[in-house]
């Protein structure tokens, strides 16, 4: 059974060739079973290789599938490796890919590029897949440049607006940076280890530089900071929402936006051996999730709003690895993808409800319109909550816990964790009040929304999951070193849950709308709305003088440089032609003098 | 001479019987198709007897020729060029030509002839008679239209030159003469040489170097490539090069060790001048004829490039690259003046020949201009084409040979060639302007143009095909 490993990321990827092959020629019909089969198909396949894998006992299983780059001492193998957490990965990526893909294949359907939009997503999980299976760092970066270029595409899908084609790019160029930062790591490490298969890294014997090592993380960290959206990195992300709700639940809530905390789970034995690199990871965590959980509070745009949870969500992750829960820091990963995937498919759900309306405050009133979807929103913010029995609260429970005794974290950092769960719960339950309480909202489209319809049966795993999902156990003790699981005071275990029910109070009275809600508009509000002025700040640290660089340097200075030596060229030429002038006695001449010029050097240089 | 030598020359008799059948037919009665016909059927009859009794080993016929792999393999080359100029001749004089069509073959026979015997010979009589037999009935091919100022012009012009060139070439095989009283080359060159010896070597090269139209001796080219009916530009730029670059091969292995330096030194800047110079000049050429001219003296530069480095280290390899590089220089020119050849016609004043008549061909002959194309990049180095090949062979020996000088003026030609051979593509691919008139059937000419093509791209993209063959062709390694 494990033998089929590498069909589970060959199946998206011949799923994706074939769509490109035949772009335009498929009805949407055979498109939608072609593109969400093939997820499909790799979700069981993995399910059933998880159980052998499982079953096995094996700590690592190894696939080598073809000597890639043969480099004499460090040949590079296209080579897969399942253990547990690629495992947890897999499952997280294929199977809730899977249910998104579901959903995309009805929120899609009408789309005249429909076709298109399978290539990419098929690509994507392709490309996610061989990110978390890759033996070596350079599969992992294939893999991480592969999501990068889909996100891309994925976010500029509806590219006849520009500013969803402004919002690809920046969240390209922004990743670009910690892409190159960790390009550069990894060169770092080949020059160190000379190899970069990562379990040839993780347990090399050779003695590395303290200092060295540190960069490498430090690049490396950079290039995580990057994907996964976090400080000072995090600009992107907000206007990544431009791209359609599946692509945002896929890409920009369970699977690529969680790399980063893939990547220092992985490499997490380079990270133990250098002092203090955690702490920073653990610092950029903490200051990420009170940041966008302040942000989160002014949106108006329901995506949005969801955005900055998930960045906030991700700096929980970032914490627990800083405090060196790597097991519970994945555990959140995986229940943040069930109920954020949850929550931005219900969103999708709304926004197509609503005539493609994402201003909340122009919604209103769902409860009685939309009982159903607003059931989901209320169960997926209850897990984003961590209220006591969903998954979410199993998971952050967890990380908090580990915050508070870790030697590399502490109660400071425990603390800007417990002020983001009541920032959470505020902005999770006035978004709730607003969107579903109050006056109706006059313009709801008739659409079939019946449980059975495709807009809600892939939720239902979903919901599920996003409820009883806290009770999977994960086994990551092959993975990483059982760290001692604390057992702190009774307070510090509650304490994160009484504030979240001192934010939904508070929400009660400042959002609950009495009367019709409205946005209130000064400039505080508006500095917090617009991401806490970091869009501003870069803009004027990079862009403006980038800009006017390139405005002085108009008429390109090296370019001078190539028209000198087109015009060297052409007045040889010039020069040259005069001497083939048709003349025979200039001719007879010229083969005379040739002929003693060679005479002549004979004897020169005798 | 033994029956077992007079087996050896098979393909030399075979040429020669054509020939002689070809002057009765002539006398009994003319018939254009048939003397075609006659030619290509002796040409592959020589071919497949080169063939059968392909040299493994070195064995020489009386005093004057010898029989061996390397002449063996460039013998394969002649034919090849002879077959396709054969072939493209039909198409080219048309039916009802005012010129008399059958001496052509038989001109192009003897040329033939003189070029095969040239690779073979091993003795100065040999080498004088067989290069001035390929040469004169080339000569005559250059005036085939008496109508055509220019050909009658560049005919003269290379009467001319080409004479002082043989006198150039007679007299340091005299003054070699002169001090070792030797006349087969190989003793001719063996003894410690004085400043007259060396000398007389530098006017043979002189000589050689004229053919070869290498700098400083070039000059001739252009205006008589230009002037010549397009059929017999191909038969200069092709037979008469690789016959006389195959006898300059031979000469240079045979230098003595201390004459050795001087050589190198003086044929690396003739090289190095030659492919800067002949792209330079190539530059802002809009007459096809001419830049194929000088593109041949750039080529030709790039050719003795490894004739400089043959004299520095193992012999083999280079060989196997300037074969290489030769085969795919051939090959391109063969299908350059073939699709020209195609478009002309040898009863009219002028060929095709202004860059600016074959703008839009693409799109009106998208076929020939692919094939054209594909001769250009060829030309210009370019992967999937067997040019690439040939530079990377030749690039690899220079760097191996850390001869920098000629790397770097390999690369600088490279780079200027680049420019003209894509103005002459993007010529083709331009709208089109005017109706460009093509030789309807023909389709032996295009299936043999097809065969040649498929070649190019074939030993571009799979070069260990004719690789290893060609170290057993040339007996090397």
């Amino acid at each position: 059974m494990q033998d089929l490993l590498f069909l589970v990321p060959v199946l998206p990827l011949a799923s994706a060739l074939v769509l490109l092959l035949t772009a335009g020629r498929l009805s949407p019909f055979v498109v939608a079973i072609l593109g969400v089969g093939s997820i499909g198909l790799a979700a069981l396949l993995s399910l059933f290789i998880g159980l052998a894998f499982v079953a096995s006992g094996e700590p690592v299983f190894h696939q080598v599938l073809f000597n890639w780059l043969p480099i004499a001492n460090a040949p590079i193998n296209a080579a897969l490796q399942l253990d547990q957490l690629s495992l947890v990965m897999t499952g997280v990526i294929t199977g809730v890919g899977w249910m998104i893909h579901w959903y995309a294949a009805a929120y899609m359907y009408d789309d005249k590029d429909i076709q298109r939009f399978f290539v990419y997503m098929n690509l994507f999980v392709f490309a996610m897949l061989i990110l978390v299976l890759g033996d070596s760092l350079v599969l992992l970066y294939l893999g991480w440049e592969g999501v990068g270029l889909c996100s891309f595409l994925l976010i500029g899908f509806w590219q006849h607006d520009p500013n969803n084609v402004k919002a690809a790019k920046k969240a390209f160029i922004v990743t670009r940076v910690g892409d190159t930062a960790m390009m550069l790591g990894l060169l770092i490490l080949f020059t160190e280890f000379g190899s970069l298969h990562i379990a040839t890294i993780l347990s090399s014997p050779v003695p590395v530089a303290q200092h060295t090592l540190w960069l490498a993380c430090l690049l490396l960290v950079g290039g995580a900071v990057g994907k996964s959206a976090q400080l000072p990195l995090q600009t992107w992300l907000p206007d990544a929402m431009a791209g359609p709700p599946p692509v945002s639940a896929l890409i920009h809530a369970a699977t690529m936006v969680t790399a980063g905390v893939y990547l220092i789970a992985r490499l997490h034995p380079l990270f133990l051996q250098v002092e203090g690199i955690l702490t920073l990871v653990a610092w950029i965590g903490a200051l990420t999730l009170v940041l966008a959980g302040i942000a989160a509070l002014f949106q108006s745009d329901i995506k949005r709003v969801l955005a900055y949870s998930t960045m906030s969500q991700i700096g929980y992750m970032f914490l627990g690895l800083g405090a060196l829960a790597f097991d519970s820091a994945i555990f959140h990963l995986m229940t943040h993808a069930f109920f954020k995937a949850l929550l931005f498919l219900t969103a999708g759900s709304i926004i197509v409800k609503l005539h493609h309306q994402q201003n909340i405050y122009k919604m209103g009133g769902l409860f009685r319109s939309l009982p159903l979807t607003s059931t989901f929103l209320l169960i997926g913010l209850l897990a984003l909550v961590a209220f006591p029995g969903t998954s979410g609260f199993f998971s952050k429970e967890a990380i908090l816990a580990a915050t508070w005794q870790a030697h590399t974290a502490g109660p400071v950092f425990w603390s800007l964790g417990v002020l983001g769960a009541f920032l959470t719960s505020l902005y999770s339950f006035r978004l709730l009040f607003i969107v579903c309480f109050g006056p109706a909202s006059q313009h709801v489209e008739e659409r079939d929304f019946s449980p059975a319809s495709h807009f809600v049966l892939p939720l239902l795993p979903l919901f599920v999951l996003a409820v009883v999902g806290g009770f999977i156990t994960l086994d990551f003790s092959r993975v990483f070193a059982q760290a001692a699981h604390p057992h702190v005071t009774l307070w510090i275990e509650w304490m994160p849950v009484a504030v979240s029910a001192f934010g939904f109070v508070v929400a009660w009275v400042l959002y609950f709308p009495r009367t019709t809600p409205r946005q209130v508009d000064g400039t505080m509000t508006r500095f917090c709305r617009d991401g806490l002025g970091f869009d501003w700040l870069y803009n004027r640290l990079f862009t403006q003088p980038l800009r006017l660089f390139a405005r002085l340097n108009k008429s390109d200075v090296i370019d001078h440089f190539y028209r000198f030596v087109a015009w060297l060229n052409f007045r040889l030429n010039a020069v040259l032609v005069t001497s083939q002038n048709g003349k025979l006695r200039w001719y007879l001449y010229g083969t005379l003098a040739g002929c003693v010029l060679m005479l002549g050097g004979l004897i020169w240089w005798r | 001479m033994s029956l077992q030598e007079l087996w050896l020359l098979l393909p030399v008799l075979i040429i020669c019987v054509g020939v002689l059948t070809l002057m009765l037919q002539a006398a009994w009665q003319r018939n254009n198709v048939l003397a075609q016909g006659l030619t290509v059927l002796t040409l592959t009859l020589a071919l497949g007897a080169l063939i059968r009794q392909y040299p493994t080993d070195m064995r020489t016929i009386t005093l004057l020729f010898e029989h061996e792999p390397i002449g063996g393999f460039f013998s394969l080359l002649l034919l090849m060029v002879a077959i396709s100029v054969a072939l493209l001749q039909g198409p080219y004089m048309g039916k009802n030509s005012k010129e008399v069509a059958e001496e052509f073959y038989i001109l192009l026979l003897l040329s033939c002839l003189g070029s095969i015997l040239l690779v073979m010979s091993r003795h100065v009589a040999s080498v004088i008679l067989s290069i001035e037999l390929m040469s004169l009935s080339m000569l005559a091919m250059l005036a085939y239209n008496r109508e055509r100022k220019l050909a009658l012009e560049g005919a003269m012009k290379y009467l001319l030159l080409s004479g002082a060139a043989t006198s150039l070439l007679l007299l340091g095989f005299a003054l070699l003469y002169a001090t070792s009283g030797q006349l087969l080359l190989t003793q001719m060159l063996s003894s410690p040489m004085q400043l007259v010896a060396k000398s007389g070597f530098v006017l043979v090269v002189a000589g050689l170097a004229f053919k070869l139209s290498l700098v400083p001796l070039h000059f001739w080219t252009p205006d008589v490539y230009q002037g010549a009916p397009v059929n017999s530009t191909l038969l200069l730029t092709s037979l008469s090069k690789a016959a006389v670059f195959a006898l300059f091969i031979k000469l240079i292995l045979l230098i003595p060790p201390e004459f050795e330096a001087d050589m190198v030194r003086m044929l690396s800047w003739m090289a190095i001048a030659s492919m800067l110079l002949g792209n330079w000049l190539a530059l802002q050429q809009r007459s096809l004829k001419r830049l194929m001219a000088y593109s041949a003296i750039a080529h030709m530069g790039y050719v003795l490039v490894a004739g400089v480095i043959a004299m520095g280290i193992d012999h083999s390899l280079v060989l196997e690259g300037a074969s290489y590089y030769l085969l795919a220089y051939l090959v391109a020119s063969i299908l350059i003046f073939a699709v020209l050849t195609l478009l002309s016609k040898l009863d009219e004043q002028q060929d095709l020949d202004d860059l600016p008549q074959l703008q839009g061909l693409f799109w009106q002959h998208p076929w020939l201009a692919s094939v054209m194309t594909l001769a250009f990049l060829s030309l210009a180095g370019m992967p999937i084409t067997i040019g690439f090949i040939g530079k990377f062979y030749l690039l690899t020996l220079a760097v191996k040979l850390s001869a920098w000088w000629l790397v770097t003026a390999m690369l600088v030609g490279s780079a200027v060639g680049l420019y003209y051979y894509l103005r002459v593509i993007f010529t083709l691919f331009a709208p089109l302007q005017r109706d460009i008139q093509q030789t309807s059937g023909a389709y032996l000419s295009k299936m043999w143009i097809g065969v040649i093509t498929a070649g190019l791209l074939l030993l571009g993209i799979l070069p260990g095909l004719l690789g290893d063959e060609l170290r057993r062709i040339l007996a090397i390694g």
